[in-house]
């Protein structure tokens, strides 16, 4: 029996706020990738093979490394084991959402290990205290789009040289003015008689970049944007021409705001390997927080 | 600019050729990515590929990932394909495709796209 379960059985908590907090819980699971990245288990180019891999055979990315034998059992072990120590344990989450205060956590805790020792056939050893809090599997690599709170969106840690360096070469002057260049041509087409469907796959195309560009420096506000558009732009791929000139038509802007925006953070990250600066200003704060709700706005199942 | 375009179907080649060639460009000519190969070491000169997706012998895919074995060339590569999936964009972008063009396009188009992949802009 999970702690979450004794909470419940006890009615000491609501299932609506197991929920919550198993919620907070998953959402504070750090990305596998990340963390393999940070501990330098693997070069960044592996890694954007790795990403790619797993979004094009839709296999999870811990199977592909086990299965291919990219880390060996020790490393995976590790990233494993750090994964599990950066999330929190769901009575972290319940005190976070003042669902229980710090002590009646600590003397639900204390009932529930005996409770479990004296009906558990095996012995609870010291370790599995923390075991036990863990509601969920921590190898899960989604990160939740969820309402915003700009705090959850500021990277604050300087990147590592190599890192930064293959960032920026990934999302370059060059494919930024290719970017601006697609969007003159995105609104040539609307305006005219445009093959938008050729267009709109070159853009896909360049937003998978740029999310493998922004996940290596781990810029949570950029992947943000980035996934929002890519989830978008997946559920077009159905639309004719005529639809999808329509959905430009409405959109467009919003694109190039984003395009723009993503170039800000890039710039921000090459002046100083960071964006954390960026987060300071007021002004830069609006802007981004109203073009995401903005995209967060537009319907998903558009096809 | 020397285009090479690798295509099993002449049509597609004459096609594509002719725009080309229209806007004063070089079209050369190989029906599968194995025939590419030979053709690129005999081209030094050769700009930008177009390859096609599905062909016998060694397909686009294979062709690509040959490329990133062996490096053979640098070259941009544009994918021709008719198939308009995610999965086959990130596909060709994994294996270092530089641009997707879906069939059939107009010459607007190809040379739009031409643009974008070779940054003359």
């Amino acid at each position: 029996m999970y702690f979450g379960d004794y909470l419940l059985k006890e009615k000491l908590i609501t299932e609506d706020q197991l929920i919550e907090a198993v919620s907070l819980q998953h959402e504070s699971i750090p990305s596998f990738i990340k963390i393999i990245q940070k501990n330098n288990l693997i070069k960044p180019s592996d890694i954007v093979e790795l990403i790619f891999k797993s979004h094009n055979t839709k296999r999870d990315l811990i199977n592909i490394i086990k299965d291919e034998k990219i880390l060996d059992d020790k490393d995976l072990e590790l990233a494993k084991k750090v994964q599990a120590e950066q999330t929190k344990s769901l009575g972290e989450c319940l005190v976070e959402l003042s669902i229980l205060d710090l002590k009646s956590l600590e003397n639900h805790l204390s009932n529930y290990i005996v409770l479990k020792n004296e009906y558990s056939e095996e012995n609870l050893d010291t370790a599995s205290e923390n075991d036990s809090l863990e509601e969920t599997e921590t190898t899960d690599e989604s990160d939740s789009i969820g309402n915003i709170d700009l705090e959850e969106f500021v990277s604050s840690e300087e990147k590592k040289g190599e890192v930064v360096e293959s960032f920026l070469k990934t999302f370059d002057d060059k494919l930024f003015a290719k970017l601006n260049k697609l969007s003159g041509l995105l609104k040539d087409a609307i305006e005219g008689d445009g093959d938008i469907t050729n267009l709109f796959s070159t853009l896909y195309r360049d937003i998978c970049i740029l999310k493998t560009a922004f996940t290596l420096v781990e810029s949570k506000s950029s992947e943000k944007i980035v996934e929002c558009w890519e989830t978008l732009l997946e559920n077009m791929f159905n639309m004719n021409n005529e639809q999808l000139k329509e959905w430009f038509g409405s959109n467009i802007e919003l694109i190039n705001d984003s395009i723009n925006i993503l170039w800000e953070i890039r710039s921000n990250i090459s002046n100083e390997s960071s964006e954390q600066s960026l987060w300071l200003n007021e002004d830069w704060k609006e802007k981004f927080s109203n073009n995401y709700k903005a995209i967060n706005n537009i319907p998903k199942n558009n096809a | 600019m020397k285009v090479l375009i690798v295509d099993d179907s002449k049509a597609i080649y004459m096609m594509v050729s002719q725009m080309l060639t229209e806007a004063n460009h070089d079209a050369i000519w190989a029906e599968d990515g194995s025939k590419a190969i030979e053709v690129i070491g005999a081209n030094p000169d050769i700009e930008l590929i177009l390859l096609d997706w599905n062909m016998p012998v060694m397909n686009g895919p294979e062709f690509l990932q040959k490329n990133l074995d062996d490096n053979f060339t640098s070259v941009p590569i544009m994918m021709m394909t008719t198939e308009n999936k995610p999965a086959y964009i990130k596909e060709a972008l994994s294996l270092g495709a530089s641009e997707y063009i879906m069939k059939p396009f107009t010459s607007d188009i190809l040379f739009n796209k031409i643009d974008l992949v070779c940054g003359g802009f």
